[in-house]
């Protein structure tokens, strides 16, 4: 176990240093967001009556456009110089690869959500200032890192990852896109924890299955 | 880490297909400890592959290896330990600086007072002076030999280096014939290159693959380097 977190914070730790340096990551997830809800802003003529039912919706659709920008480009990064190589031939294991890249997308998606959300709440005038909104958009993003980064895997060994990741990840994160929407749009509404929790369990199940199933099956992704 | 008893490294057998390509075919090999061994041979015969498949990177399609007697593809994370790799990437984040880098491996190889062995490999391969440059502003060569130093931050003892000498300058081809020079008879090194001369005076036994197996192998003492040229053009059909 100690062996886990000290691998996993190092691989972790590089991942912030290389970030904070280059930027890659949440600059394009951030770019990409603001750019959705600008033209959302636009393109759709919001009364105070209906923006209540439609902004769960386009906040999720920015999270997950945004978010897949990202997860296209995270064993990217590792196949410039074949660092890839280099994290496999030390004696970590795959599994500690796998949390380490799991945990690295989480935090760049979480902080550029962060960073978009008081956006969305200044362009829509809806407030998501709110514990229960906090909580469905860190296990959303949980989920949405676990399975994302295994898939990332897999679609940067293809010649069309622009195509495959999208056709790999969206398919599987449709249980918990929708959870997401709903139980965000019943707190916006004034909903309390009785009203989302039996969504919020669905998204939590999502989250450790694909974080088992990734862990299992990751191996496999960097075979040849 | 050396068990005794055991070669350094036993190839038995190996096969490495694509498709219905036979890269590797049968080959076998052993290789003692504190050997220096060369592999020569023509562009697709599938030394790379061979490198590849010796550091885990790779899955055999049939045959054994066994790495200081451990079966590699059984026990592949103790066979890391044992390895150092060298080819023709770097394995260097271009964000980070060398000794953050060289930090960073120390780390995932738990390597006790790691700094205090950064500073002794960095000295050892005099790139103590640019080792706070991120390694996106170095030059070639600089990468190279901080490449160099990462693969035997964890002191293995057993090398292996695919085409090491590719594209490097004389500083660190001299570092590099330094390491290996120093290396004989306390570390065990297989190294493939296109370059007969450098690899022929590096070594304690030259071998030509050819036909996805090890068709010559010979002490290089026994012959002059003008000589293996002729036996090198002899196998392969091919002049270097």
């Amino acid at each position: 176990m100690r062996t886990l977190l000290k691998d996993v914070k190092t691989m972790v730790w590089k991942d912030i240093v290389a970030e904070a340096r280059n930027k890659e990551m949440v600059t394009s997830i951030l770019t990409f967001a603001i750019l959705i809800l600008v033209i959302f802003n636009f393109a759709l003529r919001l009364t105070p009556q209906i923006i209540l039912e439609l902004a769960p919706g386009i906040l999720w659709i920015t999270f997950i456009f945004s978010g897949l920008l990202g997860l296209t480009r995270l064993f990217v990064v590792e196949q410039e110089n074949n660092t890839i190589h280099g994290l496999l031939l030390s004696p970590v294991s795959r599994e500690n690869i796998y949390v380490s890249k799991a945990i690295s997308t989480f935090l760049f998606m979480f902080v550029s959500e962060i960073i978009v959300i008081p956006l969305f709440s200044i362009l829509f005038n809806v407030s998501l200032f709110n514990l229960l909104i906090f909580a469905v958009i860190i296990l959303t993003t949980i989920g949405f890192a676990s399975i994302g980064t295994f898939f990332s895997a897999i679609a940067t060994n293809t010649k069309s990852r622009e195509i495959m990741m999208p056709m790999l990840f969206v398919p599987i994160v449709v249980p918990i896109i929708i959870a997401a929407v709903i139980s965000t749009g019943i707190v916006i509404q004034g909903g309390g924890w009785d009203d989302i929790y039996k969504w919020v369990q669905l998204i939590v199940v999502f989250d450790i299955l694909s974080v088992v199933f990734s862990m299992l099956a990751f191996e496999q992704t960097l075979q040849e | 880490m050396q068990s005794s008893g055991s070669p350094a490294i036993q190839i038995d057998g190996l096969t490495k297909s694509y498709g219905t390509y036979d890269v590797l075919h049968g080959l076998s090999m052993l290789v003692n400890w504190g050997e220096v061994v060369s592999i020569f041979g023509p562009n697709g015969s599938g030394k790379s592959t061979l490198i590849k498949i010796l550091a885990t990177l790779s899955p055999a399609s049939s045959g054994k290896i066994w790495i200081n007697g451990l079966d590699s593809q059984e026990y592949s994370h103790h066979v890391r330990r044992n390895i150092g790799v060298i080819t023709h990437d770097m394995m260097l984040y271009g964000h980070l600086t060398g000794l953050e880098n060289l930090l960073f491996y120390g780390t995932l190889f738990h390597i006790q007072n790691v700094e205090r062995r950064i500073i002794e490999v960095s000295e050892s391969l005099n790139i103590s002076s640019f080792l706070n440059k991120r390694v996106d502003t170095m030059s070639h060569g600089m990468r190279k030999r901080i490449s160099l130093a990462r693969s035997i931050l964890h002191d293995p003892p057993i090398l292996l280096l695919d085409e090491p000498d590719a594209g490097i300058d004389q500083i660190a081809l001299d570092i590099l014939g330094n390491l290996t020079m120093s290396s004989k008879g306390k570390r065990t090194i297989v190294m493939t290159t296109h370059n007969i001369e450098i690899g022929f005076s590096l070594s304690s036994r030259i071998a030509i693959i050819s036909n996805g197996a090890i068709s010559y192998i010979q002490e290089s003492s026994s012959k002059t380097v003008d000589e293996f040229k002729s036996d090198y053009k002899s196998f392969t059909g091919v002049t270097n």
